[in-house]
């Protein structure tokens, strides 16, 4: 079993509205596996029927090699999980806090729980409910950390949290990631951009992409053709270009399926001899916008 | 157990001081219990404006306020690890949940049971009656206090997820309630007979702990209402299609062919005028008694009616049934006149027009022979009786015996004295000097009686009030003092039959009771009409 979770046709309806649209998910053991989109995607409700927080209405899932149905009391002891909208016993001082969910998890690590709270600088004879946002996600993240999770699962843990403890968040989660897989559901592209191995795209319940990183941004490249003449766009394009968009005697698009000589013999192809093709690498955020934009067509044409 | 034992901690320190309210509250009310000894009877005081910020009052209320609490710290504790949303921390957690079920419950049995338990070991103690001889009924108390309250509490709780939808849950369950109370007055005999509330606690019970366990193991919120729903709609269905008729007919089964029923009633005629009523009836019913002679009771025998039927014919084409209600009065050997009440619809009045109607009269009955019969003169101090438990002469406008028991009160207990033999003084003020032979009684009798009464304290206070009754008339209440001799037995229950009397060209109009008017004049007099 090389997974850490997989999903197979995970379909989540709240009564008519369709949350999930049968998510077919992977994210191998040991993987930073980000999974992103726009609101309303359905991140939190694919975490929340991994976490078996609630049932899904078809399909299953698999969670560290046990279905996700049966995720319940024990088998939490391998499973940190941190969401951005949490109840928490704020009532609790952040010491107390520790200390209450200590004998829960027999892995808890003393020595790694003092190393957390030091690197977090948590306040810990303050109460929950006294401290900030941030200082209270790192609270919760120390809690959810020291056990020696096999899998962290973060959702939205970012958000509304200054760069700093960003940093100091995502600092903490990479000297977990040899011991834990960690799975994120994140707005943030630039954050995971930098510290994540596999990224998933999410939209309208659907998994639209699913690949490493490293893989993505080596495929997706924003191109600009220069033509003596005004090239004619026909309906005869590939594919994988999209957002095809001309300017005078330019054509611009973006190529999903990159690869030098094959996108330039398209192009020749296509549109007739460029007099000069500029390929420039993608930042994560812009591959989104993109593929927000596009709507789940591979090739939109675009006019102006 | 570790994991029940840490939550249980976390709890107790988070909520304690809703539990030191608790414990106060428990206190109190056993020190009010005790006070009650040497005060007086429980609620004998009156409560002026002044009254109202005593501690004596708020002793007093410690008991309601005592229920409230209590459900006040089950709501907190269940809420501590809500069981309903999708945001709780606590449920991507390693709790496990029959651990954390005990959690909840070792906190309800640490701050409810516990404490109450001992306080109730100490009333007995210091009323005088060893704890331990009572240990099986203090646990039937606890069972009690668990079925009836902490259960449907919990229960209710755990599908909310905050204090005002709980507040919202609880008000619901009252008008459904009320509702409940409502549809039985009107669904004929429904009030009468009890053999259906067996299936419906069977049935409360089985939810609650089902709602409870599906929450904590499932938490299915949407499930375990729709439990509730359910179950509000079988018990509505139970009250409405239950088999009443069959089941009077079941339990007091008809007297067969020739055999007597132990009493014979007469009606007797009307008064000259129609009677007059304390109670204004409703609009739509008009009220009607019967005065009815009685005879044919034998020396040794009681006679208890426990319900009443009352069917009306006649040649209008009239047909009304009144369905079964509990009566519960006891006719016994000396008795010569009882009234029967009933209340007709205006509508069914009005269409006899004056007319003659045909009024047959079911009891469901239950007939006792006296035993055990020895005789007792009442001391002075403090004395026992087997039955009653420790007994002391008891009031000061009206002299009786007050006795404590442990648990529960007596299942039979007969006390007769002569009026003629009293100590102290005669018959009711105004009353005739009474004659040897005349008897005057007082029963305590218990149908059913369990190994402890439910309630919060394990003392069953009896008052032992000597009555009797003129004719037809008002209840007459004689003093019983220190040197009285009395009769002291234990009636034994003999049968349970149902028989009837059929009373042919009545006529309603001779035997209604009208209502007191009242007005109120400028002068500030009360004038009756």
């Amino acid at each position: 079993m090389d997974d850490a979770i997989r999903t197979e046709n995970l379909v989540k309806r709240f009564r008519k509205a369709e949350a999930l649209r049968g998510l077919n998910l992977t994210v191998p053991k040991g993987a930073i596996y980000a999974l992103v989109g726009s609101n309303g995607a359905g991140k939190t409700t694919t975490i929340k029927l991994l976490m078996n927080i609630f049932g899904a209405t078809s399909g299953r899932a698999e969670v560290l090699g046990l279905d996700s149905r049966q995720i319940r009391g024990t088998h939490l002891a391998s499973i940190g999980y941190v969401s951005e909208n949490q109840q928490i016993p704020d009532w609790m001082r952040a010491d107390s806090f520790l200390a209450f969910l200590r004998p829960f998890y027999p892995t808890w690590d003393r020595q790694l729980e003092d190393k957390l709270t030091r690197q977090f600088d948590l306040p810990l004879d303050r109460r929950l409910r006294t401290l900030s946002r941030g200082t209270r996600m790192k609270a919760v993240l120390a809690s959810a950390l020291a056990f020696h999770p096999k899998l962290i699962v973060l959702d939205e843990p970012f958000t509304g949290l200054d760069p700093l403890v960003r940093d100091q968040l995502i600092q903490s989660l990479v000297e977990r990631a040899a011991e834990s897989t960690i799975f994120i559901s994140s707005h943030d592209l630039g954050e995971i951009e930098s510290f994540a191995t596999h990224v998933g795209y999410l939209e309208n319940g659907q998994l639209r992409l699913s690949e490493e990183l490293t893989t993505l941004v080596e495929r997706f490249r924003s191109v600009e053709a220069v033509f003596d003449v005004v090239p004619t766009l026909n309906g005869n394009l590939p594919p994988s270009w999209m957002h095809v968009a001309t300017a005078d005697a330019a054509v611009r698009f973006i190529e999903t399926r990159f690869n030098a000589e094959k996108t330039s013999s398209d192009i020749e192809q296509r549109l007739g001899k460029a007099r000069d093709v500029t390929f420039s690498p993608m930042s994560l955020r812009s591959i989104f916008i993109a593929m927000a934009k596009s709507h789940g067509k591979p090739a939109l044409e675009e006019r102006n | 157990m570790r994991q029940a034992w840490h939550i249980f901690l976390k709890d107790l320190r988070r909520h304690r001081w809703e539990a030191g309210v608790c414990l106060l509250l428990t206190i109190s009310v056993g020190w009010n219990e005790i006070h009650s000894w040497t005060t007086g009877e429980l609620g004998a005081r009156t409560f002026g404006v002044g009254g109202f910020f005593t501690i004596e009052f708020w002793s007093r209320m410690a008991p309601a306020l005592l229920v409230f609490a209590w459900a006040f710290l089950i709501l907190r504790a269940v809420h501590a690890e809500s069981l309903v949303g999708d945001r709780q921390f606590w449920i991507t957690r390693p709790y496990e949940w029959a651990k954390l079920l005990a959690a909840k419950f070792l906190f309800v049995f640490a701050l409810i049971n516990l404490p109450l338990f001992l306080l109730d070991v100490y009333l007995l103690w210091r009323a005088g009656f060893p704890p331990h001889h009572y240990f099986a009924g203090l646990l039937w108390m606890q069972l009690g206090l668990l079925v009836m309250l902490i259960l449907p509490f919990l229960a209710l709780v755990s599908v909310t997820a905050t204090l005002a939808q709980s507040l919202l849950a609880f008000l619901i369950v009252a008008l459904y309630m009320a509702g409940m109370v409502y549809l039985s007055d009107k669904i004929p005999s429904s009030s009468f007979s009890g053999s259906s509330d067996v299936l419906s606690a069977v049935l409360f019970v089985a939810v609650s702990v089902a709602i409870i366990v599906l929450q904590y193991a499932r938490r299915r919120t949407a499930t375990a209402r729709w439990l509730i729903v359910g179950l509000g709609g079988i018990l509505l269905l139970i009250l409405a299609v239950t088999p009443y008729g069959s089941i009077v007919a079941n339990n007091w089964p008809a007297l067969n062919e020739g055999e007597r029923p132990g009493f014979d009633l007469t009606l007797m005629p009307a008064r000259s005028g129609a009677t007059v009523g304390f109670i204004s009836p409703e609009k739509d019913e008009v009220t009607i008694r019967l005065p009815l002679a009685v005879s044919g009771i034998a020396s040794d025998e009681i006679v208890r009616f426990n319900g009443v039927l009352v069917r009306v014919g006649s040649v209008h084409e009239v047909n009304w049934d009144s369905g079964w209600h509990t009566d519960g009065r006891e006719l016994f050997p000396e008795t010569r006149i009882i009234e029967m009440s009933f209340k007709l619809p205006r509508q069914i009045y009005e269409r006899l027009d004056g007319a003659p109607a045909t009024v047959t009269i079911s009891f469901a009955v239950t007939r006792f022979r006296d035993a055990n019969r020895r005789e007792f003169s009442v001391p002075d101090g403090e004395f026992s009786i087997a039955e009653a438990g420790t007994c002391t002469e008891h009031g000061i406008d009206l002299r009786s015996v007050r006795c404590i028991a442990p648990l529960h009160g007596p299942s039979s207990l007969l006390v007769t004295a002569d009026a003629s033999k009293l100590t102290c003084s005669v018959m009711g003020r105004g009353a005739a000097k009474p004659k040897p032979g005349d008897l005057v009684r007082d029963w305590a009798y218990d149908a059913d009686p369990d190994p402890a009464e439910f309630g919060i304290v394990p003392l069953h206070y009896l008052n032992i009030t000597l009555t009797s009754k003129e004719g037809a008339g008002e209840w007459r209440f004689s003093d019983l003092c220190p040197g009285t001799p009395v009769v002291l037995s234990n009636p034994k229950r003999e049968r349970a039959y149902r028989t009837q009397v059929t009373f042919d060209g009545l006529r309603f109009s001779n035997y209604r009771e009208l209502p007191m008017r009242a007005s109120f004049q400028t002068t500030n007099s009360f004038a009756l009409k």
